[in-house]
């Protein structure tokens, strides 16, 4: 039969018989959204900024957790760079709000190429226009649990050298796959794609700490299309299986390599992310 | 850009920035390092110092400046926003340390009125801040809208373009199954425009029936019942013809999960069905040679009887080729099957002229109905031309899959077939299929059993009686449960002294419509199916038990129990089993029973009735043949096998009788003698007075039977013959 079933299946239609896509709903929140709201951006709709604040109540801090995850991204992505990394997969890369990784990295070397993917189709069109012009770095709309689709896609295959080293960045995206999916033989998938001396960078939601404010958070975001699953530090440090974790391993974001010491201060929030960074031996 | 300091020195206005970083610092994330934020605010940080220094800002700047117009302190607000310090508590933070700061900065302090130049400067940074970030906001909303707009742009692109393009059919029609819109796939798999489909009932373009069934699946869709389904059905095409069709059907919602439309996806599978068809009709042909098989043929033939002229006569022809199972062992199946293409290919031929239907419908049989015409030749001649046809020889290969005519024959074997065949002529509209098919079948066993390359036309008082014979066959075990069958006894004499020597048991069968069977009709009829073995053992075991009773005669000893054995009988492995068994249970001495074995079963290499006989004797059962005298075979087993005794057949000793002064006569009483050479008794059945006992005894025979001296009588007539 036709996959084109599939596809009309997913349609929605309006009085004026126009069709929407399913996921291009802006009265449905979205995680990436969310994360720009709490990030202090403005991409974003009423229905994100409505559960964000949900989120931030359910989970005190939540501000701080989001920009404490953008700045592991940041210094992943640089620590990359000075290990002559110059190519970068960022999956889960949401809206394209601040401190993107092409900017960072293409800041560090013009040369620097970069492919974001999100499964948000707003989310990666906004990426697109952002990037127009740009053509060492474009966004492509595919699924996280789909290794193949992400690593044939001809964007994917004409910007990245998988013969090279690559900084394949799972920022924060993680806990968005269920235990039901595999993990462990997803992140196989891609590992298995990716050339010696490729590094690993990811951050994941634990309820470690503060179960009952996580338990509170994890509630909220079911109400999106993208409920979430924390994992333990245990769980989480197996994910990077074949991967030889650099130091200081799995520890929460703002811990990574700080490159201030007011990052250091004691707050609990900061340990809700844990972070680490890999290399493929 | 001033610095009160040379590079690198902490002045206090670097103090002062750097305290500025770390209060915003962890207010927002900004996208860069703590060392890129400070030198960030530093810069910022200058350009208010130097406008304070001047005091040239400090009047009137916000009541006589132009709204957007910059000035140092405005632009570090929107300088604070570009480093993207926007979080609840990046511009309180700035106020706080800018607002202590600032005073207290060498260049600043202590000049008149600085403390209000301060506070308006950070109004002003204030101003430029919210402006900056309401600016930002607004293009951040326009970013996403735009990215939205695209997106949706592009699913409705993408949509018409699968809309329209799409070579599945797509129909969009409202609750009441009124069609809204149709794609060209649609309306070409229909052979209707786009336009005519237009609110038109979906269902009535489904062929009558499988509408109705339709329009409860569309209901539970439209009631959320089911969320979609898939089914195959028949449309139908403005022309007339049947469109069949994949359809699938789900429900479209609006933004609010309200259904408001059907949509109908049909994909043409017409091609498909029809191949679906040919398919089917392949469990309808037989593989090999292509011809339908049994089930088609039989399909065929009462399709065929249906549409004719009841008045047209038909041929049906069922074949039978002789010997086949040879090729097959003999060739192996390889060659087996070419030969059956062969046989197809020719029967084609034959029948090219006529109109004619050829099947297979056995491995090696075949059959043909023939709708006769004025030019169809008679039976004799069809037949005669399908042995014709089928004795030219074939050569083939046994490793070449093509069958040749006269190939070169150092290779390949030369094969001619013959066939049996049985052949029903008769009115179409004066018999049903079955019974036609079942008359060539009967006709063609009928023909077999004459031997090979014989045909046969139905018969029909021969078809009667074998009919009445099967079925007389057929209630066969029935009766012997029911006690339908019963024992006469008949006494054998002596011909020298005319003493009782011994007594010959006979069945009879009491059958309820056609009277009494005597003992060779009811053998006869047993012996064609496998029943003979339990009426035989039934017979044995009865006579036994009977022959107990029996006082000894005139003789000396109670008579010897006679019993002739049918063929299967003879052959039976069981036999010493069965007879074993019957003696035991009655406790009749073996050398008071004789079992006569058919001189056939013996001349028959196969089956056990040989050793049968030898074990017999071993057991001190007295042994004999019996159907003796018409062959030539019968002295080698009086020579080699313990005999004790022999039976003239019974159709001998009829014909012989009537003509004593024969040739046949003569060659007997030889015969008679030789076999007293053997030291074996000569028994003959069936004499019917006293002359001819008197011829049989000087021809040779020692014992006979008959109604000469008694005919088969009850158990009691014996006991009571043999007590005088």
């Amino acid at each position: 039969m036709s996959p084109l079933f599939a596809t009309c299946a997913g349609f929605l239609v309006t009085e004026s018989l126009t069709w929407v896509p399913d996921g291009v709903d802006q009265d449905r929140p979205s995680s990436a959204r969310i994360y720009d709201y709490l990030l202090g951006g403005g991409h974003n709709f009423a229905a994100d900024r409505q559960i964000a604040e949900k989120f931030a109540t359910a989970l005190p801090g939540s501000r701080d957790i989001a920009r404490l995850n953008r700045a592991f991204l940041r210094r992943a992505v640089l620590f990359m760079i000075s290990a002559g990394v110059r190519q970068f997969l960022d999956i889960g890369s949401g809206i394209p709000t601040v401190g993107n990784v092409h900017e960072i990295a293409q800041k560090a070397d013009p040369e620097s190429r970069v492919v974001y993917v999100d499964i948000e189709p707003v989310a990666v069109a906004h990426s697109r226009l952002i990037l127009e012009g740009n053509g060492r770095a474009t966004a492509i709309q595919a699924d996280l649990n789909d290794p193949e689709g992400i690593l044939t896609h001809p964007d994917t295959v004409r910007l990245l050298d998988f013969a090279q080293p690559l900084g394949l960045l799972m920022v924060g995206v993680f806990h968005f796959v269920p235990e039901d999916n595999d993990p462990s033989k997803l992140l196989l998938g891609y590992r298995n794609a990716l050339a010696p001396g490729s590094y690993l960078a990811m951050s994941h939601f634990t309820a470690d700490t503060r179960a009952a404010e996580m338990a509170a958070m994890v509630e909220v975001m079911k109400r999106t299309k993208d409920p979430i699953y924390p994992r333990t530090r245990e769980r989480f440090t197996q994910l990077f299986d074949g991967f030889e974790l650099l130091e200081p391993r799995v520890v929460s974001t703002a811990l990574w390599r700080p490159d201030s010491p007011d990052d250091l201060a004691d707050r609990p929030e900061r340990d809700q992310i844990l972070a680490g960074v890999g290399r493929k031996p | 850009m001033t610095t009160a300091a040379p590079e690198g020195m902490l002045t206090p206005r670097r103090v002062l920035a750097a305290r500025w970083a770390t209060a915003v610092w962890t207010t927002a994330y900004l996208p860069m390092s703590r060392e890129e934020v400070e030198a960030h605010l530093v810069e910022l940080l200058d350009g208010i110092v130097d406008e304070l220094a001047a005091g040239d800002a400090a009047d009137g700047a916000t009541d006589g400046a132009i709204e957007g117009a910059t000035d140092g302190a405005t632009s570090a607000g929107a300088g604070l926003i570009a480093a993207h310090a926007t979080g609840q508590l990046s511009l309180p933070r700035t106020a706080e340390v800018l607002g202590a700061g600032l005073p207290r900065l060498p260049e600043l302090a202590g000049r008149p009125g600085i403390a209000d130049a301060v506070i308006s400067a950070l109004g002003r940074l204030a101003g430029g801040y919210a402006d900056a970030l309401r600016r930002r906001t607004f293009e951040q909303q326009e970013d996403v809208k735009q990215a939205l707009e695209r997106v949706l742009r592009l699913s409705e692109v993408r949509f018409r373009e699968v809309f329209t393009a799409s070579a599945v059919g797509i129909a969009i029609s409202d609750l009441d199954g009124t069609m809204v819109r149709a794609n060209r796939a649609f309306a070409e798999i229909l052979g209707y425009s786009e336009a005519d489909l237009v609110r038109r009932d979906l269902l009535a373009l489904f062929v009558r029936g499988a509408g109705d069934q339709l329009r409860v699946a569309y209901q539970d869709v439209v009631n959320g019942k089911i969320d979609r389904f898939r089914l195959q059905r028949p449309m139908l095409r403005k022309d007339g013809d049947e469109a069949w069709v994949i359809l699938a059907v789900s429900a479209l919602r609006d933004e609010h999960g309200a259904i408001t439309h059907q949509l109908t996806m049909v994909e043409d599978i017409t091609d498909l069905h029809l191949l679906q068809e040919r398919l089917n009709s392949q469990a309808l042909h037989d593989v090999l040679t292509g011809l339908p098989n049994r089930q088609s043929f039989a399909l065929r033939v009462e399709s065929t009887l249906g549409q004719l002229d009841p008045a047209t006569v038909v041929t049906l022809l069922q074949l039978d080729l002789d010997g086949f199972s040879v090729i097959n062992d003999g060739f192996g199946h390889e060659v087996g099957d070419r030969l059956l293409q062969l046989v197809a290919q020719r029967l084609q031929l034959v029948f090219a002229e006529e109109h004619a239907l050829i099947a297979r419908i056995a491995s090696d049989e075949f059959a043909v109905l023939v709708e006769n015409s004025p030019a169809t030749p008679d039976v004799a001649t069809l037949a005669a031309r399908i042995n014709q046809e089928l004795s030219e020889p074939a050569y083939l290969s046994p490793h070449e899959s093509a069958p040749r005519f006269r190939g070169d024959p150092d290779d390949e074997i030369g094969l001619a077939l013959t066939a049996s065949i049985g052949v029903v002529q008769r009115l179409a509209g004066a018999i049903a299929h079955t019974e036609l098919l079942r008359q060539a079948d009967a006709t063609l066993r009928r023909a077999k059993s004459n031997g090979h390359r014989q045909w046969a036309l139905f018969d029909a008082p021969q078809d009667a009686r074998d009919r009445e014979r099967y079925a007389t066959v057929a209630g066969m075990p029935g009766a012997l449960e029911n006690g339908q069958f019963r024992l006469e006894y008949q006494p054998l004499v002596r011909l020298a002294d005319r003493q009782v020597v011994g007594v010959e048991a006979l069945i009879c069968w009491d059958h309820p419509e056609h009277g009494t069977l005597g003992h060779d009709q009811v053998i006869d009829l047993a012996g064609h199916t496998g029943v003979v073995l339990p009426i035989g053992a039934w017979l044995l075991g009865t006579a036994c038990a009977e022959a107990m009773r029996w006082p000894a005669g005139q003789a000396g000893a109670p008579p010897v129990l006679s019993i002739n054995l049918a063929t299967a009988q003879a052959n039976d492995p069981d036999l010493i089993a069965t007879v074993n068994g019957v003696l035991g249970s009655v406790g009749l001495p073996p050398d008071r029973l004789q079992l006569g074995l058919p001189v056939r079963a013996l001349l028959c290499e196969e089956g056990d009735a040989e050793d049968n006989l030898q074990v017999l004797a071993d057991m001190g059962v007295r042994t004999s043949i019996h159907g003796f005298g018409g062959g030539h075979g019968g002295l080698v087993f009086l020579e080699d096998l313990p005999v004790r005794g022999v039976r003239i057949a019974g159709w001998l000793a009829q014909r012989l009788a009537q003509r004593p002064d024969s040739v046949s006569a003569r060659a007997l009483t030889d015969l008679m003698s030789l076999v007293h050479t053997f030291e074996v008794t000569v028994t003959v059945a069936g004499l019917v007075s006293e002359s001819c006992a008197d011829w049989w005894h000087k021809a040779g025979a020692d014992v006979a039977c008959g109604d000469w001296f008694a005919p088969p009588g009850p158990p009691e007539a014996i006991t009571e013959l043999l007590g005088h």
